[in-house]
Parts: structure tokens; sequence; C-alpha cells
């Protein structure tokens, strides 16, 4: 093909995905239907499929045109859009400012000349002599394709033999997605319906309590104007490294994507602790011999405290009965609003100082408490807590504090 | 709140507790993890590019 339309050899990825695109929708050897109907169950109409390679007169799409400027631009048609009805097309001369040589554009209308290679011409002479035999009864069976049904038959069989000989490169988009789409509910009704329904019954069920015992909203009415956000169910398949599925996980989370600045949140920083920090840490650790204990905040944006008024949509399958028209006011953090890590660091914050830890003027994720001969520090990474102490009392006696105020 | 007790591995990078209380920093894990991923475990050694005392305290 690339030979016989004179294109140069980087664009035999483009004449595979056509010839595959073709294939598909062509008869095979044993079979009275073509693999395109077997796998989308429709009948489609060929007409459109044209010679690989040959020249195209492009229309400038409108908003590229201009009223004095050119209106067709010369291409190279190079193989059919994957994801809409369109073709592909090489600009091989163009005016228009905006379209340049040699990229690529997707577009739908626009004039063949089928019998005009233009790249032909270019390369050397002698080598559009050598014509690949399979690229030529390709482009007949184009021709044939588009002149009537009946005839594909005798055409196929000839192609289809000395296509066996090439590995089958199917459609590479369908098993992508296979890898994509797994077989993870988006829903809450989709969750309730696969055949894990009872793990998933049980995980949403485990994070529903969680959200009512942290007394995260309470159902009010809602106030005249206000459009609350709203909320989505996310499931996942905790997997271990050999792949067998560890635990199911459910998050309620807010979508904040939809809150207003300066209206629904104002603040979203939060500090994180630098990675010299720790290791300076660690080294005032082992020059005082200090024990290191590490902690673990679960859910921790649901720690935090709300300051603003945001409503959210009740969550899908947990409407109360008679109450639909109510909604949720928020009255802790959820995951997904915007505000939640700069809520969690506040909460963290004001727990330690309210019990006498100090801040460290140079890191404000560094909090320090000494006296009585013990010591102790603090050191916060997003939910992860180091603890420095001079003994292990000392430490489990914070521990149990930041138990009892953190969940 | 989960405790972990004595801190084990932060931030990918472990904690080897030494007897005099010393901290070593460790990485080798995820050196090992990384070589496994690309079935490098079982290759053999080769001298390096560089002199390695250069990086030895005298």
């Amino acid at each position: 093909m690339l030979n016989t339309t004179g294109l140069s050899k980087e664009w035999w990825g483009e004449a595979i995905l056509t010839t595959c695109y073709v294939l598909n929708r062509v008869l095979t050897k044993n079979k009275e239907i073509t693999p395109f109907e077997e796998w989308e169950k429709k009948r489609i109409n060929l007409s459109y499929l044209r010679t690989w390679g040959c020249l195209a007169k492009v229309n400038v799409s409108i908003n590229k045109k201009r009223k004095l400027g050119p209106k067709i631009v010369d291409c190279v048609f190079l193989g059919y859009a994957f994801h809409s009805v369109g073709y592909r097309f090489l600009i091989i001369k163009s005016d228009v400012p905006d379209m340049y040589v040699d990229t690529i554009m997707e577009l739908r209308d626009a004039t063949f000349f089928e019998n005009e290679f233009p790249m032909k011409n270019t390369p050397s002479k002698t080598s559009h002599e050598t014509i690949i035999p399979h690229a030529q009864e390709l482009s007949i069976l184009i021709d044939h394709v588009e002149d009537s049904h009946e005839h594909i038959p005798e055409v196929v069989d000839t192609i289809a033999t000395q296509k066996s000989k090439r590995p089958r490169a199917k459609s590479f988009g369908d098993e992508f997605i296979v890898y994509l789409v797994e077989d993870m509910p988006t829903t809450i009704v989709e969750a309730y319906s696969s055949p894990d329904t009872d793990l998933w019954k049980e995980a949403v069920r485990s994070e529903m309590e969680y959200i009512m015992s942290n007394r995260t909203w309470e159902v009010v009415d809602r106030p005249y104007g206000c459009q609350p956000i709203g909320c989505k169910w996310i499931f996942k398949k905790k997997l271990r490294p050999n792949g067998t599925i560890e635990r199911y996980k459910v998050r309620l989370v807010a979508k904040g994507y939809t809150q207003k600045e300066g209206e629904d949140f104002f603040d979203t920083y939060s500090p994180v602790a630098r990675l010299t920090i720790i290791c300076t840490l660690i080294a005032v650790a082992a020059s005082y011999s200090l024990i290191i204990n590490q902690m673990d905040v679960k859910t921790y944006f649901l720690n935090g405290d709300l300051d603003e008024e945001i409503y959210m949509d009740q969550p899908e399958g947990f409407i109360a009965d008679g109450q639909e028209s109510k909604v949720c006011r928020l009255l802790k953090s959820l995951y997904g609003l915007k505000q939640a890590p700069k809520q969690w660091y506040e909460k963290f914050d004001s727990t330690l100082i309210t019990t006498g830890f100090v801040v460290n003027e140079a890191d404000t994720y560094v909090y320090y408490r000494y006296g009585g001969g013990e010591a102790i520090m603090l050191c916060l990474y997003v939910d992860d807590i180091l603890i420095f102490g001079s003994n292990l009392n000392v430490i489990e006696k914070v521990k149990k504090l930041l138990s009892s105020n953190l969940k | 709140m989960k405790d972990f007790g004595e801190a084990g591995v932060i931030l990918n990078i472990k904690l080897k507790r030494e007897g005099d209380g010393g901290v070593t920093l460790l990485q080798s894990h995820y050196v090992e993890k990384v070589l496994s991923r690309f079935r490098f475990s079982n290759c053999d050694l080769a001298g390096a590019g560089f002199e390695g005392w250069l990086f030895k305290k005298s």
C-alpha cells in the first residue's frame, strides 16, 4: 500500500489500521457475515470507504475559514477516524494559517480523487513500479465494495488466503476498553446488582455507619435559592499484589468541583512535612535515643469541622423516607470538598495546641512539648503522624489523646 | 486512628533501629521491588562505572 501510493514508511501504522478497518468490514473466507456484523450485530453501508493514500481536497472548517481566504486544503487520505464519522487526512499543501503541512486532521467534508496519488511522484521514480499485490487487490476490493455488495465473495477469497499469513491485528481499541472497564460499579444501583452485592452492601453500610456516627451532616429543609452540591459513591476493589481481592472499599465523596470560591470555600491549603525535616528529626532521635512511633489516621478528611455553610444532596440509596426534598447540611468535612485538607489540618492543629503542644517556628507541621524530664515531638505528613518521645509512657499518653480527639 | 507502634516505614523509607540508638535509613526494599518488577532480581552483578571508594568514609 505504501509503495503504490508513494507514502513514506512512517505511515505504515496508518496503513495497518486502515487495512484492519477494511478487513473487519468485508467477508472472511469461512463466514457468511463480516466480523463487524458479528461483533456489532448490525449492518453497515460501506459506500463511505475510500482508496487509501489518494488525493483529497478537504473543505476548511467554518471556524478556520476566512471570507476571502482559501476554502480547501490538499490532503492525503490516511484512514478512518476512530471515534467519529470522518476521515483522517495528512495535509500536504495548505494556505490556511492554522492548518500546517504534515499534520493529521480528522474531518468529514472532503472531495476524493481516488485515481490520484499526490505522494507518488515525490520519491524516486522507480519505487512505485514495484507494486505489492495485496495492496492493489485491496484497492480493487474497495472499489467492488462501493459498487455493490453482491460481488464481494469472489474477491474476498483471494484476499483472505493471503491475509492468513499475517498476524491478525484486530482492532486494539476493544481490548483496551476491556482493561478499563473491569467490573467496578459506578453507581450504587450497579453495585447492588453486581455478583458481589453482599460485599458491596456491607462496605456501603460500614461507610455510612461511620459517617452517621461522626455526625457528618444533619438533614434539613432546603433553604430558598440554595443549590446543593452533589455527592457520589466510589467503589473500588483493593487488590493484593498477586491480584486477589483484599477488600471492598466504598467512599462517599462530595462533588467539590461545583463549589464556588468565596462562597462555599475560601482557603484550600494544607502544609506538608518536607523530607529533609523528617530526616532531621530522625537524626535528632538517633542522637538522643528517642523512641519513634507511627500512627495513621483512618479517613482523615472526615475529621475536619466545617466553618462554611454547605448543603449537599442526600446520598443515593440513603434518602430518608418522607424527606426526599430535604438536603444535608454538612457539619464535618467530606472527601471531595475543596476545603477538606485545610479543615483536617486545622483540626489537628487546634487539638495539639489545646493540649500544650508548641508549633515549631520554622516548620508548622512539627509540634513539640517538653518538661518534667520528658520530651515529645510530633511530625505530620498528610495522614501519617510520626511521634518521637523520650520514653514509652509519654508516647502512649499522646496516642490516647490523639485517638480520643481524632478518629 | 490506627497505631503502628514502632515506626517501620515512612514515605517509603525503612527505618532500622541500631543497638546503640542510631537509626539507619534504607530504601533497599524499594530497589528490590523495582528489580523484581522488571525481572532483574536474579541478574548478575557487574562493576559500576565509578569507583566505590569515593563514597566511602576515609
